[in-house]
């Protein structure tokens, strides 16, 4: 055994081969809070990787000011080993993440290093690509319109807000309003998705408590989820050079699968705090400070990697990357810099509100303020026919029930409106880590909004939902939600069925 | 006000072409002095006078070149740089073996043995 690894080691030893020539060279004039001054390579390109030669070994830094005399790098590796003086290379290589099939499942940093201890991410580093973290966004001629649904599993969201894969949607809200709630639902509800290719998550934890995140892989592997996600992490304790990759680094995940002709959603939890790390790099870097001390790019920060969301057309594979960005808003002042800036970029918003949340309406959306500019035309027919008078009836009731707390006497049609509305408020009502299947929420929506359960008192409302979708699934399961599911349509016969069914429902619910 | 260094060596080399005629070499060189002190920059007057040497020897045509031996050992290279480069040798330990020419503080040739296993063991 010993003998086999000197023999080894002796041929690899006589096999090296060394060719030393004149390199570009440079040392550290300055160092401190993730941030080092380097004199010298004048070559070194912007957001090159540089290497640092400390006495702890060599510690990666990327070129983010290049001035007349200096380049303003941020230290990717262990900070603290960074002295001055220290021998700086270049790496002739921009920032990349190694990427291959073997990476669904696993929690990785943002550099690609695996960090959930199952061992080593590649068993042959040959069926890995390298992918750059930053990289042009797929142009207008290789681009199609959004038009197949990415259900999120989540009733008032697919019937109102529908999200189409390729579109980009923020989640904005103050918070504990929930925003995370919607994004880990969406990824469960993809594991239940019939029929069409199951989406590779990503799920991009920027700045998050070690805990939280633990937390969150936990229920993604307690559900199965994990089967198709990947989680980013980098937590409140990694550098804010880390927490700015983080993103860039999600979306490369998802670009390598969008590349293969797959669909890939990536969720950015949260990009305020992406912006928070940018800043607080930018200012060490001494850029100028511009509103709210964030810095004259933080506009380009956010929208070139929002743009990276696509839907590629058939030429160049078909694959898909689905955007959630989360914003965490202050007060709901949906006003703010970065809030307004994300707003512009993404194709629609799910606004989450704390009073909402408070009330016990949970999904906490305001309806009236949340939009998905695209996701229509991928909303699939059987949701559409459904659920297009939902918007305006939840609009209605709340102007009336705004009304009504200064009136005294209802007329009948009024009262009516009012009752309706709230037991379509109560029927939205789902709780968390509970997506439900599209076909399901069809169903449930078909008999709210036709007034098939106008006579169920609203504290029964949610238990009669449970019971028709069971009643459905146990009984009906192929004649009625499979043929929706597979057709995407609901039927005129599928339809009469259903009046049947839920009449039948009715009768035996007590 | 902090400046760069390399402004004050700039600046430093002008006024001595400029004013060599009715101001001395040494009177200029305590007027820089005392330009860093009344600046703050009292504590990079190491870096500023670095700077100050280094635009003299750019200025006579010549490089600076540091070699780095990893013993105590006279190496005569001087055939294979110029007059007006200004050479400095020093021993450095770590190398293990051979040496490091470093040019400017920009370039480097490494033949040591450091070089050679951290490169074997990459």
């Amino acid at each position: 055994m010993n003998y086999d690894i000197i023999e080894k080691l002796k041929k690899e030893i006589e096999g090296f081969k060394d060719d030393p020539r004149f390199e570009e060279v440079g040392s550290v004039v300055e160092a401190g809070d993730g941030i080092a001054k380097i004199s010298g390579l004048r070559k070194a390109l912007s957001q090159e990787l540089l290497l640092i030669e400390t006495h702890v070994g060599e510690v990666s830094a990327v070129a983010f000011n290049l001035e007349e005399n200096f380049i303003g790098t941020v230290i990717l590796g262990d900070a603290s080993a960074v002295r001055v003086g220290d021998r700086v290379k270049r790496s002739g290589r921009v920032l990349s993440i190694r990427i291959g099939n073997e990476v669904i499942g696993r929690v990785v940093s943002p550099l690609g290093a695996p960090l959930d201890a199952k061992g080593v991410l590649f068993e042959r580093i040959d069926r890995a690509e390298e992918y750059m973290l930053e990289r042009k966004a797929p142009s207008v001629v290789e681009r199609e319109s959004v038009k197949t649904p990415l259900h999120t599993g989540v009733k008032s969201i697919d019937a109102m807000i529908p999200i189409g894969r390729g579109q980009r949607e923020l989640i904005i809200g103050d918070r504990q309003t929930g925003k995370t709630a919607i994004a880990i639902d969406t990824i469960l509800n993809q594991k239940q998705e019939k029929g069409k290719e199951r989406p590779i998550c990503i799920y991009v934890a920027i700045g998050q408590k070690d805990s939280k995140i633990a937390k969150i892989v936990k229920v993604f592997e307690e559900a199965g989820a994990l089967e198709h996600t990947v989680v980013v992490s980098a937590s409140a304790s990694s550098s804010a050079s880390l927490q700015y990759l983080a993103p860039y680094a999600g979306c490369a995940i998802g670009e390598y699968f969008m590349d293969q002709g797959r669909d890939a959603l990536v969720i950015y939890d949260d990009l305020s705090k992406h912006a928070d790390a940018y800043r607080e790099l930018s200012l060490l870097l001494r850029r100028p400070p511009g509103r709210e001390a964030y810095p004259g790019d933080i506009f380009y920060l956010h929208s070139r990697l929002l743009e990276r969301a696509a839907k590629l057309n058939r030429e160049n594979g078909g694959g898909s990357l689905t955007a959630l960005p989360i914003i965490e808003t202050k007060l709901g002042d949906v006003a703010a810099y970065i809030p307004t800036n994300v707003i512009s970029i993404t194709d629609g918003q799910i606004y989450l509100e704390s009073s909402l949340f408070y009330q016990g309406i949970r999904p906490a959306i305001n309806v009236g303020l949340s939009v998905s500019r695209v996701g229509s035309s991928a909303q699939t027919k059987a949701m559409k026919k459904v659920a297009g008078r939902l918007r305006l009836e939840l609009a209605q009731f709340r102007e009336l029930q705004a009304f009504v707390q200064f009136a005294s006497d209802l007329d009948e049609a009024t009262k009516k409106r009012i009752d309706r509305g709230a037991l379509l408020t109560e029927i939205l009502k789902q709780r968390d880590r509970e997506p439900i299947f599209f076909e399901q929420a069809v169903v449930v929506l078909y008999s709210a909004l036709n007034g098939y359960i106008d006579d169920i008192p609203l504290e029964k409302a949610k238990r009669f939902e449970a019971h028709l979708v069971d009643y459905l699934e146990k009984r009906y399961r192929a004649e009625i939600l499979d043929e929706i599911q597979k057709t995407g349509d609901l039927s005129e016969h599928v339809e009469a069925r259903l009046k049947e069914v839920i009449g039948e429902a009715k009768g035996i619910f007590s | 006000m902090k400046y760069a260094p390399e402004l004050y060596a700039e600046a430093f080399t002008r006024a001595l072409n400029e004013s060599a005629a009715h101001v001395s070499r040494d009177a200029l060189v305590a007027r820089l002095l005392a330009v860093i002190e009344k600046n703050g920059d009292n504590a990079r007057k190491g870096k500023i006078l670095n700077a100050v040497r280094r635009a003299f020897i750019k200025k006579r045509g010549g490089r600076e070149i540091s070699i780095e031996t990893a013993r105590d050992q006279h190496i005569d290279l001087g055939r294979y740089f110029k007059k007006e480069d200004e050479i400095e040798t020093r021993v450095n330990p770590d190398l293990i073996a051979g040496l490091r020419i470093t040019v400017d503080g920009e370039r480097e040739l490494d033949t040591s043995l450091h070089r050679k296993l951290s490169r074997m063991f990459q």
